[in-house]
């Protein structure tokens, strides 16, 4: 059992590696988009992902 | 004022600044975020009646919308992740090599290759869960094939549609039944067989009712010659492998629960994903097709978080309260004969937000009422999709438009063309619902 939770803890470390590149995905969209909504709505779906990455939530 | 009124007066706030903000040609998802700072605003303006709540500090008020960010956060890293997975397939050129087989090897045999194809648009939809990333990935190579069966192009486009239509209803990934069910506190085990039996059928009566009467006549060679060619190195085995690792991931956590790693989705689409880099002949920029999958997904992850706020707040001003209270006063004999058109049409306007804000407190209802509430959810979150053709938003739609550079009207073109296919899609759904209880018994659920 404790090799499971040894691979849980990787898979959760995992995790936050697969939202910090989908956050610097999004960052670069944001930063190639030239229409304002767009770039609102950008702004919008990187909130979770930086708090989520700052473990604040 | 009652808080009764109190909440009847925060949704006419809603109604009004969805209104304004749709008339000034905000996006969806903005239009949405407005609405939830209108009921905010409201909520704190309006006075609360004899019952008053406790004071709201800004602070609070801030919670409250980060609160709301994170309800569809796991929704929507399984949305990008499934979406990262199937656009590498396809810039690898693996969605390239599967359609050139399937044309090269079933052409003659009509009802087979359409089966192929069917299973082929539904493939991308049941992963991501979304229509628009079918059409996007697929959509056009299938178009090909169907133009160079015969297919007109108003039928052609309806087919993309329907067919995208049913494969984001298709399990394992059924993102209205998904958001529902997480919203009633339901666990989204046991609907699996309803969604496949519903989508399935639904994709198969479009296929078959609107390629009739279609013969290839065509030599195999000229329409290989019309599809793009997959890069060299591309075998059987390499464009297996990577759905293999995927269905091994997601059977294993069934099969084995005891001691199998909880990977989770967005994880085993990640390791899938990097199955089809290990895999892939071409190399790939990989960061490149990131920015493409969330350029491609700014509207749909941008309505999930902005929707996850508007629940919030609609909790918090005591509006969700009131909208489940007038769906579970509603007559069921009213239920069953509108729903099929009111999903829909609901989903037109709201998207992915219909199904936290209708679909919760129709589970309860239903739930309460003694009826099966998967098989019903199951109904509705295949009639859903349905309406993705329908203004103002008609996502699905416009895509298919957009990726089959359709040049027809749209109304006269596609929706009348996808018409039969999708009233016989509802009439289907809406008989299950009404059966709810023995099908539940017969499929185990």
């Amino acid at each position: 059992m404790d090799i499971l939770v040894l691979i849980n803890t990787i898979i959760t470390v995992c995790t936050y590696a697969v939202a910090l590149f989908f956050l610097i995905a999004i960052v670069r969209s944001f930063l190639r988009t030239k229409k304002i909504q767009d770039a609102l709505v950008y702004c919008i779906i990187m909130v979770p992902f930086i708090l989520r990455l700052l473990r604040l939530k | 004022m009652t808080m009764l009124q109190h909440s009847l007066a925060v949704i006419v706030v809603i109604a009004l600044v969805f209104a304004i903000a749709k008339k000034c040609k905000a996006c969806t998802e903005l239009t949405l975020l407005l609405a939830a700072v209108g009921a905010i605003i409201a909520h704190l303006i309006l006075p609360m009646g004899e019952d008053p709540r406790s004071a709201l500090p800004f602070t609070e008020i801030i919670r409250h919308v980060v609160e709301g960010t994170f309800n569809y956060f796991d929704v929507c890293l399984t949305f990008l992740t499934a979406t990262f997975f199937m656009t590498l397939y396809k810039e690898a050129g693996g969605v390239n090599y599967m359609v050139r087989q399937i044309v090269g090897r079933f052409y003659k045999k009509r009802i087979l290759l359409l089966l192929l194809l069917t299973v082929v648009m539904m493939v991308p939809g049941a992963v991501t869960g979304s229509g628009a990333t079918t059409v996007l990935t697929v959509g056009g190579l299938v178009g090909a094939v169907l133009a160079a069966m015969g297919v007109n192009e108003d039928r052609r486009v309806a087919l993309i549609f329907l067919l995208a239509a049913m494969s984001a209803a298709c399990p394992p990934i059924n993102l209205w039944a998904m958001m529902a069910a997480a919203g009633a506190n339901m666990p989204f085990v046991g609907f699996t067989w309803p969604l496949l039996i519903l989508s399935g059928v639904g994709a198969l009566v479009s296929t078959f009712y609107l390629t009739r009467g279609v013969r290839n006549t065509k030599p195999v060679e000229e329409v290989l010659g019309n599809l793009p060619e997959a890069p060299a190195g591309w075998n059987a085995l390499r464009a297996f492998v990577p759905f293999v690792v995927m269905i091994v991931l997601i059977m294993g956590a069934r099969i084995f629960p005891a001691w199998w790693p909880v990977f989770g989705l967005p994880m085993i689409f990640m390791i899938s994903a990097g199955a089809v880099l290990i895999c892939s002949p071409k190399k790939v920029k990989v960061m490149e097709i990131a920015v493409t999958t969330v350029q491609n997904l700014k509207e749909l992850v941008g309505i999930m978080v902005v929707v996850g706020i508007l629940n919030q707040t609609l909790t918090l001003t005591g509006a969700r309260g009131l909208i489940s209270l007038a769906v579970v006063i509603l007559p069921i004999w009213l239920l069953f004969a509108a729903l099929w058109l009111i999903l829909p049409v609901a989903e037109g306007v709201l998207q992915y937000a219909v199904a936290p804000l209708f679909g919760v407190p129709l589970i309860m209802l239903f739930n309460m009422l003694g009826y099966n509430p998967v098989v019903a959810l199951s109904c509705w979150s295949v009639m859903w999709p349905v309406g993705d053709c329908l203004p103002p938003t008609a996502v699905v739609g416009r895509a298919a438009v957009m990726e089959m550079n359709y040049k027809g009207n749209y109304y006269k073109g596609l929706v009348k063309n996808a018409l039969v296919p999708m009233l016989v899609i509802l009439a289907l759904c809406t008989i299950t619902m009404i059966f709810n209880k023995p099908v539940g018994d017969l499929l185990g659920v």
